[in-house]
């Protein structure tokens, strides 16, 4: 269908003028999409940026905001990122995979009639156990490695480095070597066999 | 012939005829007045040269050599401002009452801790919300909605920060509120068909006995 050029454009069957009653209006009763606000030091006070669903416009928004938040709005910009291409790597390996693009985020900073200063972020994050979360990670990360059928070509650094030491302190006379029997004090001494050979002799 | 000469010999005496030039078919550009010029034939451009040496009023005005403008601009007269250094600005006034501080938690920090996080109940079972009315239901509905764009906002501030271990209860607190959303929706559902059955049977004719007409009394 070739849609023929006018002055006056033909408004849909179904259109309503902003004026119109809610009732009559497309109503949202029960929203299942979620947006969050995002950190803008970078912007004035009175602007905020949020992360919205792609099928979210401005108008929306402002709907959104002023009902639920009580906040009121003077410009809405709206912005979807695309996201950069990566790779499909089903078993862990480098490359090899197909490549794709994730879903584009759609970006919304609002202008309000009220400024909003972000809060601090936390300076002591013993809440988040940040040390030992991460300490957590890098040694299931080694396990992980470790898993891998090329790990057993790979020689194990950690070993390498403490027997280097170990070698050293001997050769420096810092420790004296002694037998693993000795360094743990186990007890070879047979006395029952020795008693009985002894004894074999003497008669 | 060439035409200047032609042009020459035509001013000596007064007049070629015209019956000794060829043809002008063969040769049009003999066949002119000598009194008005003929078309214009000049190897330059004949366009009106603008005054000054060119119109072009930034020749010269280099971002790359640092010339600056040619002349002062309105702005000259006021001074540059100075970068500050972000420490040196001074402090937003934070708004206590506004709006988005839905998008925090409680004590109004960047992103909820963990224990808060974990310290949730379980979610409103169905058996619950059958009892409540559309007008509970929807503000529930709301509320969930609420605080599931805290948990994203949390989220996302805590992958900023790299703040470590949350994540889980996050995920389970939210786990908990969609939940709670499934069964509000359950519940609209069973209302529903309720409502459709209970249209099928009055238009099948069935009218429900009023008080009066109880059977029991």
């Amino acid at each position: 269908m070739v849609r023929r050029f006018s002055k006056f454009p033909k408004k849909p069957a179904d259109w309503l003028p902003p004026t119109a009653p809610l009732s009559m209006r497309k109503q949202v009763f029960l929203p299942e999409f979620t947006i969050a606000l995002i950190r803008t030091p970078f912007l004035a006070p009175r602007y905020a940026s949020f992360y919205v669903p792609l099928n979210f416009n401005k108008l929306d928004m402002r709907d959104y905001l002023k009902r639920l938040y009580g906040v009121t709005t003077v410009s809405i910009r709206s912005f979807v990122e695309q996201q950069k291409i990566t790779r499909m790597r089903p078993l862990g390996k480098f490359g090899y995979g197909r490549w794709r693009r994730p879903q584009s985020k759609k970006k919304m900073t609002v202008e309000m009639t009220e400024p909003f200063a972000w809060p601090e972020a936390p300076k002591d994050m013993a809440a988040w156990e940040t040390e030992q979360y991460y300490k957590a990670k890098k040694y299931q990360d080694h396990l992980h490695d470790q898993q891998r059928p090329e790990a057993a070509m790979e020689a194990n650094k950690e070993d390498r480095q403490a027997f280097e030491e170990q070698a050293k302190e001997l050769q420096d006379g810092k420790r004296v070597w002694r037998p693993t029997w000795q360094a743990l004090g186990l007890n070879y001494d047979r006395t029952a066999v020795n008693r009985r050979s002894k004894g074999s002799a003497s008669s | 012939m060439h035409r200047q000469s032609v042009v020459r010999l035509a001013r000596q005496f007064g007049g070629v005829q015209v019956v000794e030039l060829p043809p002008p078919y063969l040769a049009p550009s003999l066949h002119f007045s000598l009194i008005r010029s003929p078309i214009q034939c000049s190897s330059f451009s004949s366009t009106a040269v603008a005054s000054g040496r060119d119109a072009n009023k930034v020749r010269a005005v280099s971002a790359i050599h640092r010339t600056g403008p040619k002349f002062p601009l309105g702005v000259s007269k006021y001074p540059l401002p100075k970068p500050v250094s972000p420490d040196a600005i001074e402090r937003r006034s934070p708004t206590p009452n506004h709006g988005l501080w839905g998008f925090f938690p409680p004590d109004k920090q960047a992103l909820s801790t963990p224990e808060y996080d974990g310290a949730h109940g379980r979610s409103w079972s169905i058996q619950e919300l059958r009892e409540k009315s559309w007008e509970d239901l929807h503000s529930l509905w709301w509320v969930c909605a609420k605080e599931r764009n805290r948990i994203a906002t949390s989220n996302l501030e805590r992958e900023r920060l790299k703040a470590g271990y949350g994540e889980y209860e996050a995920n389970s607190r939210d786990r908990a509120i969609r939940v709670t959303q499934k069964s509000i929706k359950h519940v609209l559902r069973e209302r529903w068909y309720a409502w459709e059955e209970a249209q099928a049977l009055y238009n099948k004719g069935y009218r429900p006995p009023t008080d009066e007409e109880e059977p029991g009394q």
